[in-house]
């Protein structure tokens, strides 16, 4: 019993605080934020399984985790403004060359990442060259040459 | 309605997008006050958390955390004084015995006697000293918790609270 209530706690609470936190927080763009990931990752897993490390524990964990991510996955599917909730929008934050510096400080990014995504992907050289750049639900920067 | 954007075909919704940027501002708003919080001790470990309760007729003394955390250890101070015989009488409430491990007590009691009433403790010392005992208690149950302690003929009684 308690197996599910922990995996369920946890689950919910992540949910809440990583889809709270933006869409920019653990995108994994810098080295920090990869590591803060794998410091979650530890912290997550003492909340999730305490002093029990049996088998049974482990594998009754893995079932509820993904048992609660198919019933999300199921809510979401049957509720847009859930979908909404739990996955966010995109946003463009270049339109034809020009930042959208209002989108772009309140989601947390700014120019210089949005060449880096332009140059890795696209080559890119300079703003102007961007005809959009879209910060995606996942808080990956997707960039469209103009 | 998500508003189409012009002309790249996609879902953006500035109304919706502001909504999550509040949420956004919440969240880290309610992240420092739960900071701010587990610094002053609301989840244990902190000034808030730390209390004390006594016997003003006596030297009777409880040092105790007002909040603990489930499976977590905890630490209770027991001064009392040793009567003229120098033995010193120290019960544990039924419900700590139920909803506490006891993982140690300094010093080592000489006897340990189990009771419908939970544990009673017998300590040998000097006649008339004044005594520090340490209870060194682990939570297994989660809620509040009304924890009674005994020595001679007077009793304490303080509540815990027991995060999951």
């Amino acid at each position: 019993m308690d197996t599910v209530f922990r995996a369920l706690a946890i689950y919910v609470i992540l949910l809440f605080v990583l889809r709270g936190s933006g869409k920019r927080s653990l995108s994994q763009i810098t080295t920090f934020d990869f590591v803060l990931l794998l410091i979650l990752g530890e912290a997550t897993q003492q909340a999730l399984i305490g002093d029990d490390f049996s088998v049974t524990t482990g594998i009754l964990l893995i079932g509820s985790l993904v048992g609660i991510d198919m019933t999300l996955a199921f809510l979401k599917d049957q509720s847009a403004l859930l979908h909404r909730w739990l996955e966010g929008t995109p946003l463009i934050i270049v339109d034809h060359g020009a930042p959208l510096t209002d989108r772009m400080q309140r989601s947390h990014v700014d120019e210089s990442d949005i060449l880096a995504a332009a140059r890795e992907r696209h080559g890119l050289e300079r703003m102007d060259q961007i005809k959009y750049a879209v910060l995606e639900r996942s808080g990956g920067i997707s960039i469209i040459p103009s | 309605m998500p508003a189409k954007a012009n002309v790249i075909e996609l879902e953006q919704d500035l109304a919706f997008q502001k909504r999550e940027w509040r949420v956004n501002l919440l969240t880290w708003f309610a992240l420092l006050v739960m900071m701010a919080a587990c610094v002053l001790g609301l989840f244990g470990h902190g000034p808030l958390s730390s209390a004390e309760v006594s016997e003003p007729s006596s030297f009777f003394r409880v040092e105790y955390e007002r909040f603990l955390r489930y499976g977590s250890a905890s630490r209770l101070r027991i001064h009392a004084r040793a009567d003229a015989t120098g033995s010193l009488r120290l019960s544990l409430g039924q419900t700590m015995v139920e909803r506490f491990e006891l993982r140690g007590i300094t010093p080592g009691p000489d006897t340990a006697e189990a009771g419908p009433n939970g544990i009673e403790y017998r300590f040998a010392g000097a006649p008339g000293a004044d005594v520090v005992i340490e209870i060194d208690v682990v939570p297994i149950a989660r809620g509040s918790v009304h924890a009674r302690l005994g020595s001679a003929d007077s009793e304490l009684a303080f509540r815990q609270f027991v995060y999951p």
